[in-house]
């Protein structure tokens, strides 16, 4: 099956409350896109930060499950992210997930988090290890 | 996010169920012979004769094997159902440990037939129980 069509077509729960939707996918690259919802942002309207690095951890998580050995799973063990700017409401932020390191026990990955017109929202670089 | 993998639990599961399918439709249509083989004189169990007994058994392994292969089946596998499994493995090794401390005249092959057939039961459920182990350990 198509990775990216494998990354839609998987229901993750809290993925689909946050309406993530990945546009590309391979061993080395995950690209997804979410629209800000009212109900994701803080005060004022902008995206809130557990949304921001929800979205980011999605992200690694699934570039994490491409690069999996058959019968193998992950987990998240450390996340740390740089907020930068805003993303307010009605805006789409469009996460962009590319590796650090992949290996048998754990990945890095880092996800920037920008808005449609390109302006930088967050970085975050979690480490997933390998179950 | 925790991603795990329910492999070792899905195919422990559709090994139960191959294995329950095929045991309790043996047991079922070679119900006679296999009373006849296990105890040395004829037993009831609450009016029922040892065959029928073994027939409706062997029935009811064949539905549980079919059940086994629906949750194994799921594209999300139900944990529940799942469990639920484990624990009727455990009881029918509890119960084969009863039957045969039941004072009825077992035969050899009898007695050959019910500690096998619970040492297989009882290694299922171990994997069932590592299966499951590793599919909740993660979240």
């Amino acid at each position: 099956m198509d990775k990216l069509q494998f990354l839609n077509d998987v229901k993750l729960p809290f993925a689909q409350v946050l309406g993530l939707k990945f546009t590309a996918a391979s061993e080395t690259r995950v690209v997804a896109e979410m629209v800000v919802r009212p109900e994701l942002c803080t005060r004022p309207d902008i995206l809130h930060g557990g949304a921001v690095m929800a979205f980011a951890d999605t992200l690694g998580a699934a570039a994490t499950v491409l690069n999996l050995p058959e019968g193998k799973g992950t987990t998240t063990i450390e996340s740390k992210t740089n907020f930068v700017g805003p993303a307010p409401v009605g805006t789409t932020v469009i996460g962009e997930t590319t590796p650090i390191h992949r290996g048998r026990r754990t990945m890095v990955w880092t996800t920037r988090i920008t808005t449609a017109e390109g302006k930088l929202v967050a970085v975050v670089t979690q480490t997933q290890m390998v179950l | 996010m925790t991603v795990s993998s329910d492999r070792l639990l899905r195919r422990t599961l559709w090994g139960n169920a191959a294995f329950s399918v095929i045991s309790g439709a043996a047991l079922a249509v070679f119900a006679g012979p296999f009373a006849r083989a296990a105890t040395d004189a004829p037993v009831s169990v609450l009016g029922l004769d040892l065959a029928i007994l073994f027939e409706l058994l062997g029935v009811g392994v064949v539905a549980f094997g079919a059940l086994c292969a629906w949750i194994a089946s799921r594209p999300e596998l139900p944990q529940g159902w799942a469990r639920f499994i484990f624990v009727a493995d455990i009881a029918w090794v509890a119960g084969s440990a009863a039957v045969l401390a039941l004072p009825a005249s077992w035969t050899t092959a009898g007695i050959a037939g019910i500690v096998v057939l619970a040492a297989i039961v009882a290694d299922l459920a171990i994997l069932e129980y590592l299966g499951l182990r590793k599919m909740s350990a993660a979240n």
